[in-house]
């Protein structure tokens, strides 16, 4: 007789997800964005913007992480919200998972799926820039680990969003909930409306490659407050999720 | 226990304007080991009531008793992730069924091969014919082999050959003292593979019980229509 795990059911549907994307050509994709990537960052560096290294890596960061999470984003949410359309949810929800189990699942596999395609945009893109170029490897990893926790909050979003509308809306309101989560700080001392901070995820609090580049570097707890932080938002949108699918009419 | 299946009083109202009975006071009970074919007109309730079984919907009223720890469930359209293969559908479906890695794969392998994909294992799920599909989804259903299956529309889309190796499944699991409830519109399968019979019209059950005694000297089809319309011409 088996064991029942909890987590195993989860971790299964995310690996179905996870698979899709990567055999969905979303690797190609992301090696092509660190392609353009890489060759702008080392066309800007050498341009009008100056000379610096770190301009050069800043560039890149933003270009990869932008792009590798809207690629991940999109097939990512495709899969999951096409689950209803195309009716597949209907054979993974009649197997005996939890509202919980298919909600952590589901962000799991949309995190795996956005992270592949992450790591091998932001993988080209580097090595693409850094030949014959100053690396500071050890800055960029922190860079990368902070724009992870950007990751882990946005697949929340998607997987949230995918309980209710179409893949390609929820792809585009993840998208727009992603510029007002960088433009939190602005709407906050625009609006003066300080609730906003607390009500609405705060992205820009991931957006660490300007810091990198005008600042010699940072406390590691600021690291860890970074990571609890994108847990705490993540956690508090699978549990919405999951109360979402417990609704779900099939 | 010697029921595999019991649907007590199962209703179910959907909220709107007006409000619509979809199942209206259902009950009956399914003996373990046995076929039973839900047959009905379109929209008569019976993917709804297979969907409540499934655990897919909740009833409004009445209650549903399984005795069988898994059941299976083929939907009527079944959808997979196109860009994923079968075997890889199949062992990361076990996972679903908290069956372990070797298990899975043992699980996923014998039944490619009882539908007959064996040779396709390895091909993109958006790659296979509606048939293949059709077939993989009653493997998915099969998987870990369930004491209950709840079948829609399973002989939908397949050629005469390959209906009849699915019949040859489901029958086999009968044999093997798994209990089928199936919904199909083909009569003459149902009438092929049933041990008993329940009739659906406009949510309510009209009628369950033997096969044979429904459809007494005529054929299915025939004592299904003048059944539902007796005028029908």
């Amino acid at each position: 007789m088996f064991k029942m795990r909890w987590w195993r059911p989860p971790l299964s549907l995310a690996g179905l997800i996870a698979l899709s994307a990567w055999q969905s050509r979303g690797l190609l994709g992301g090696a092509i964005l660190g392609v353009v990537a890489g060759l702008s960052a080392r066309f800007f560096a050498t341009a009008s913007l100056g000379q610096d290294a770190r301009v050069m890596i800043d560039l890149l960061l933003a270009i990869t992480t932008i792009g590798s999470l809207a690629i991940g984003w999109l097939i990512a949410t495709n899969l999951a919200a096409a689950e209803q359309e195309r009716g597949a949810g209907l054979l993974l929800a009649s197997k005996p998972l939890t509202a919980g189990q298919y909600a952590v699942g589901r962000w799991l596999g949309i995190v795996v799926g956005s992270a592949l395609i992450y790591i091998i945009s932001a993988l080209v893109g580097c090595l693409i820039a850094s030949l014959g170029q100053q690396m500071p490897l050890a800055e960029l990893s922190l860079s990368w680990l902070t724009s992870g926790g950007e990751l882990l909050v946005l697949a929340a979003l998607a997987n949230l969003l995918a309980c209710w509308t179409t893949s390609s809306l929820a792809s585009f309101l993840t998208l727009a909930l992603w510029f007002i989560g960088h433009s939190i700080d602005v709407l906050v001392m625009s609006s003066g409306w300080q609730f906003l901070g607390y009500i609405l995820p705060n992205l820009n609090r991931f957006n660490l490659h300007e810091t990198y580049v005008t600042a010699t570097g940072l406390p590691g707890t600021f690291y860890v407050l970074t990571g609890v932080y994108a847990l705490s938002w993540s956690v508090v949108l699978v549990v919405l999720a999951s109360a979402a699918l417990k609704k779900r009419t099939w | 226990m010697s029921f595999a299946l019991a649907v007590t009083n199962v209703s179910l109202i959907r909220d709107g304007r007006p409000r619509q009975t979809v199942l209206d006071g259902v009950s009956f009970m399914v003996p373990k080991g046995q076929i039973v074919s839900l047959i009905g007109q379109n929209g008569a309730g019976k993917t709804t009531l297979l969907k409540i079984i499934a655990g897919l919907l909740s009833p409004s009223r009445g209650s549903i008793t399984i005795n069988s720890p898994r059941i299976g469930f083929m939907p009527e359209q079944p959808g997979f992730l196109p860009a994923v293969t079968a075997w890889q559908w199949l062992v990361l479906t076990g996972g679903l069924l908290n069956l372990n890695r070797s298990e899975s794969k043992h699980q996923a392998d014998l039944w490619l091969r009882r539908v007959g994909l064996h040779t396709a294992r390895h091909q993109p799920i958006g790659r296979l014919s509606k048939g293949m599909r059709q077939r993989l989804a009653f493997a998915q259903a099969a998987l870990g082999d369930p004491q209950l299956l709840l079948l829609d529309e399973p002989l939908d889309g397949l050629d005469p050959i390959g209906r009849q190796d699915l019949k040859g499944l489901i029958l086999a699991a009968r044999d093997n003292g798994t209990t089928v409830i199936l919904c199909s519109h083909i009569l003459s399968d149902i009438d092929e593979l049933s041990d008993r019979l329940g009739v659906i019209d406009h949510g309510q059950l009209k009628f369950f019980g033997d096969t044979a005694s429904f459809r007494a000297d005529n054929d299915l089809e025939r004592s299904f229509v003048n059944f539902i319309n007796p005028q029908h011409v």
